[in-house]
């Protein structure tokens, strides 16, 4: 473990209410945990991972008059996926390469643009970032080299930064920084790096290490038993996306990623905690509980996605939920107990033929061998490795009871597992890539999907599908409104929450992963969203191409869209 | 202060660091260095021509007097492939060493994309291949990019034989891995 913590300016910032000259909202653990509802204070908006804006003066009856009202360029290529973030007036985005850019949040006035000095040698298997932090009057980001870097709010002048891994062996970060409790929260990626996957926390206001808690036990510790000889050091486990948290219980929730190499038979045994939901305490770290979605991972389904915290009911009860569109394809409810994880229960939400039953009781599923790939064992499986669902949030609305999926059917995949010698810093997937390949249905006309599940019925109310693929980060709104892009035809689209009509779209420059978000100034609502199409969309969209599905090409380059109703009407 | 850092502190506005005294395991290629096995059993000892048959070959460059291996950075990892002489295109030419039977090339292993090291081969077409994203690259025609998101060819290093082993003699043909954004 390295950390190297450089205090650049000191601790200046927290109060901050005067830097720079500007005033500043300071952010507060209060706020974090009940923002006014004009602000998005961070990934999801709120701890529990809802995606939902209490905003509705942009709703179904008006959203015909939904309007662009300004862009900005970032002059970046590859993916962009960072909600802006909205604290009383002013905007922070980041971007692929990871720059982050202060705005004011309704006129689109640049106030300061921060940009990483990145490692020339640095390999970004992803190259992306998904959105800042905040805390006090500093600004957070996770850095493709491993760092956690906070800035000056007002001036975006670097306070300090911490290194939290050697980006050397393997460990890159992308995901937006969970701030809780006074601290900052974050995990490693590099599944495909023969890494060791953790979380890590550090002091919100000094950058000072607090813990740091694998996702791989070491040898006797428990879970330990689930892994065979040395595979534990490499065993990957990454957590990539950000976690959700109960202030009641102090817990934090996480989604985690594969185990390494990609074929469960190089690692034989369940792999805890690969794929699964783990719950750490936000002041110790320590594993409160967890419950893993599916064992020995051989399809690289990474469940990263952090689970809603959903208040649902079932046969009478209510239950204090987790809920989780896998991108093994099952959408999984589950319950929060004291100590403990408990299954409720589960359905594929796409087409599925891997799972062949789950336990009742604890939610273990069982396979079908053959479709489960090995060393020298090729298998296709559906859904593909890119799953039901890779990372793109879902939404909760709490008025209509229902979770908006964005999902991806149809698609399967074939792989190889090969021997591969773990080299460090390497990539370590142990993947046949000349035979690896999605599968198509040669009748296959829609892939992309906006699916909508009453969480207290456990029914699929509506759904709408796309012939593209589906990359696209939902918001719900008060509005009866969501909203998502996600598709290779470039569209940013708002459908009816209760019924899936499609109201309004609007073609922006390049396809949308972004994640949107609604905020308000002097009692405006502005929806916004980045537009940039790259990484995992467009790699899919290339293997898409090479199977004759698609010819289009999908432009590259971020553009932030804000869009406010026509007033001139 | 050596020439090299007067010239560049009174005629630019760059002071010139010299990395390579400093981080010789990461210094870039230099002339005279010696190419090594990357990985495996033989990680360290010398390449010779008959070690590069139909699958391409890691490598490192080693600094001759130290003995330092420049493993540091994947902006140093090679791949070394050989190739039928009558394949190759005028520019491959230019950076091929003559190795009967055929032609050795020497690309780097970073790919022009986002980074990742290039590791993936496809013997029937000649073409490295990169598992990040897919990108491709033939072999025979300068590693030119034939499928994939990389826009740029992989950079070729000039190399000779000499005394039976490969010997670094200029730099790489173009900037290593991707462009900065
Ligand atoms: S880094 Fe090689 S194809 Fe993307």
């Amino acid at each position: 473990m390295r950390f190297l913590r450089i205090c650049l300016l000191g601790a200046l910032a927290f109060s901050g209410l005067h830097a720079g000259g500007a005033e500043y909202a300071a952010v507060t653990d209060e706020r974090l945990a009940n923002p006014e509802p004009g602000n998005w204070l961070m990934y999801r908006r709120t701890f529990d991972s809802h995606g939902y804006s209490p905003l509705d003066e942009i709703n179904v009856d008006n959203v015909e008059r939904l309007k662009p009202l300004w862009t900005f360029s970032t002059g970046l290529r590859e993916g962009h996926q960072a909600p802006p973030v909205v604290n009383d007036g002013r905007m922070f985005i980041t971007t692929p390469h990871n720059h982050v850019i202060a705005l004011d949040a309704a006129t689109g006035e640049q106030l300061w643009r921060y940009q990483r000095d990145l490692p020339e040698d640095l390999w970004q298997m992803h190259p992306t970032n998904r959105g800042v932090g905040l805390h006090g009057a500093l600004v957070f980001m996770a850095t493709a080299d491993c760092y956690v870097v906070a800035l000056d709010a007002v001036t975006g002048e670097v306070v300090w930064e911490t290194e939290v891994e050697d980006y050397g062996a393997g460990y890159y970060m992308t995901l937006a920084p969970l701030v809780a409790a006074g601290k900052v929260m974050v995990g490693v990626s590099g599944g495909e790096f023969g890494i060791r996957g953790f979380v890590a926390a550090l002091d919100a206001t000094t950058g000072e290490p607090a813990w740091k808690t694998y996702t791989v036990p070491a040898p006797g510790e428990p879970g330990s038993e689930s892994w065979p000889g040395d595979s534990w050091k490499t065993g990957g486990v990454p957590v990539w996306i950000t976690g959700s948290y109960d202030p009641a219980t102090r817990l934090s929730y996480w989604g985690t990623g594969n185990g390494g190499p990609w074929t469960g038979d190089a690692r034989a045994g369940d792999n805890l905690y690969a794929t699964s939901v783990i719950a750490l305490d936000v002041d110790s770290g320590e594993l409160a509980s967890y419950h893993q979605y599916h064992w020995n991972d051989s399809w690289d389904w990474d469940e990263v996605s952090a689970p809603l915290l959903i208040q649902f009911q079932r046969a009478g009860r209510r239950i204090a939920g987790l809920v989780h569109p896998g991108r093994n394809g099952y959408l999984w409810f589950l319950e929060r107990k004291e100590g403990s994880i408990g299954f409720v229960d589960a359905k594929p939400y796409v087409r599925q033929d891997v799972i062949t039953a789950v336990d009742p009781a604890t939610g273990r599923v069982s396979y079908d061998d053959a479709r489960k790939p090995g060393i020298g064992k090729a298998a296709t499986f559906c859904p593909s490795h890119w799953g039901g669902k890779d990372w793109p949030p879902a939404a909760f609305s709490p008025r209509t009871r229902l979770l908006y999926v964005p999902a991806n059917d149809n698609v399967c995949a074939h792989l190889e597992g090969v021997e591969e010698e773990y080299r460090e810093g390497r990539t370590f997937m142990g993947a046949n890539m000349e035979t690896f390949t999605l599968i198509l249905d040669p009748d296959t006309a829609t892939i992309g999907e906006l699916q909508a599940w009453h969480v207290d019925t456990f029914e699929k109310v509506w759904s709408v599908a796309f012939k593209s693929h589906n990359w696209g980060p939902v918001l719900a709104t008060a509005g009866d409104l969501v909203f998502m892009g996600g598709t290779n035809d470039r569209y940013f689209r708002a459908f009816d929450a209760t019924n899936g009509d499609l109201l309004w779209q609007q073609r922006t420059n390049s396809g949308i992963t972004g994640v949107p978000s609604s905020y308000a100034v002097n009692g405006r609502q502005y929806v916004a969203v980045l537009s940039g199409w790259g990484v995992d969309a467009e790699r899919q969209q290339q293997s898409l191409r090479d199977l004759g599905y698609t010819d289009l090409a999908v432009p590259q380059g971020g553009v932030l869209w804000v869009f406010g109703l026509d007033e001139k009407r | 202060m050596n020439r090299r850092q007067l010239v560049a502190a009174t005629g630019s506005l760059v002071l010139i660091r010299p990395v390579t005294a400093a981080k010789p395991r990461r210094a870039k290629p230099q002339p005279g260095d010696v190419l090594v096995h990357a990985f495996g059993d033989r990680a360290g000892v010398d390449i010779a021509p008959d070690d590069i048959d139909t699958e391409p070959v890691s490598a490192f460059p080693k600094e001759p007097g130290s003995g330092v291996v420049r493993d540091g950075s994947l902006h140093n990892q090679l791949a070394m492939v050989r190739i039928d002489s009558d394949r190759l295109s005028p520019k491959a030419r230019r950076y091929a060493v003559d190795a009967p039977p055929g032609s050795i090339l020497v690309f780097s292993a970073a790919c022009t994309h986002t980074g990742c090291e290039v590791n993936g081969w496809r013997p029937e077409s000649r073409h490295l291949v990169c598992p990040c994203h897919g990108s491709e690259f033939d072999v025979a025609d300068a590693a030119r990019v034939v499928n994939g998101p990389a826009s740029k060819p992989l950079a070729m290093l000039r190399v000779e034989l000499a005394a039976g082993v490969f010997k670094v003699t200029g730099g790489f043909s173009r900037r290593v891995g991707p462009e900065p954004p």
